[in-house]
């Protein structure tokens, strides 16, 4: 399978992952500072998912992964958006 | 059957590889649980999360953070040193994420102590005469921190065998899944902090 060929991550990817990562955490950090109400919570959410892509991407080596393991992986997120999800807007109507 | 002397050593690493991310969506699932009932638990009580959120050191939240996020680049550098044949490089990286990995769990335990030490504890007398929400806030930061950090402990003894075993030579530049798996691992645990950070240190 893929095992015969496996890919070389460079150092200065790793490292420009880890600065992006930090400049999102500071993102996450200022946001919660502003007065954005309603928006702080789906901001602060889209920020953690970006830092969680990156992540998964590179550190965890998606990106060159077979194609099993990224359908695999995506499935078990969507499986966790549609529970919770799907939890929320129930008590949404009921309570 | 006699005649087939020659002892070929089994290995899978692709099928290594899939038996670890296999284990990690049961972990995903796992927290994910536990993120749910905090999203409930959050949309019921709002302003006592908000409350209770409020009380927890921010600094040492972003701090740990960001040490967590240099262990998870380090220990993936450490594959690419062993694929290019540097093993005293791979073996500096791992041990530079195992410090890290320790200051977090002190940075916690101080973070820890200075909680109890108000009675933020679950089934502590101050905590029981907050509201609901507050005392559900508090048994889930502990609870799902303390997860959280047995998951690190777990992660520094299986990387510490990593990183033993690429000095003995049983890890090598065509032969590295257990390195590999190792860091997915970590990886996990940074992955998993990114997501309990913002829930517990930024909702207030």
């Amino acid at each position: 399978m893929n095992t015969d060929k496996p890919h070389i991550t460079e150092y200065k990817v790793y490292a420009y992952v880890l600065i992006a990562l930090l400049v999102l955490t500071s993102i996450s950090v200022w946001i919660t500072h502003l007065t954005l109400k309603a928006w702080t919570v789906g901001v602060a959410l889209v920020v953690t998912c970006v830092m969680a892509f990156l992540v998964l991407v590179y550190f965890m080596h998606l990106k060159f992964d077979s194609m099993l393991i990224k359908i695999l992986v995506t499935l078990i997120f969507l499986l966790l958006t549609i529970v919770i999800g799907i939890t929320l807007i129930d008590y949404k109507f009921t309570y | 059957m006699e005649n087939a002397t020659t002892h070929v050593e089994h290995r899978d690493d692709y099928g290594a590889k899939l038996g670890m991310w296999i284990f990690i969506f049961t972990e995903m699932l796992l927290f994910g649980g536990l993120f749910l009932v905090y999203a409930v638990f959050r949309r019921l009580h709002p302003a006592e999360f908000h409350l209770a959120a409020s009380q927890l050191d921010a600094f040492i939240g972003v701090l740990n953070t960001v040490l967590l996020l240099i262990s998870s680049m380090t220990v993936a550098m450490s594959l690419t040193a062993v694929q290019k044949n540097n093993p005293k490089l791979a073996i500096r990286l791992i041990l530079i994420t195992l410090i890290l990995a320790i200051v977090f769990i002190f940075n916690k335990y101080h973070e820890w102590g200075t909680e109890i030490h108000d009675g933020l504890y679950p089934g502590s007398e101050f905590l029981q005469t907050q509201s609901h929400g507050v005392i559900l806030f508090f048994g889930l930061y502990f609870f799902m921190t303390g997860l959280h950090v047995f998951h690190m402990l777990i992660g520094i003894v299986l990387l510490s065998v990593v990183a033993i075993r690429i000095k003995k030579g049983h890890i090598t530049a065509d032969k590295y899944v257990l390195l590999e798996n190792g860091s997915l691992y970590w990886c996990l645990v940074d992955l998993i902090w990114i997501f309990l950070y913002p829930l517990l240190y930024l909702v207030s």
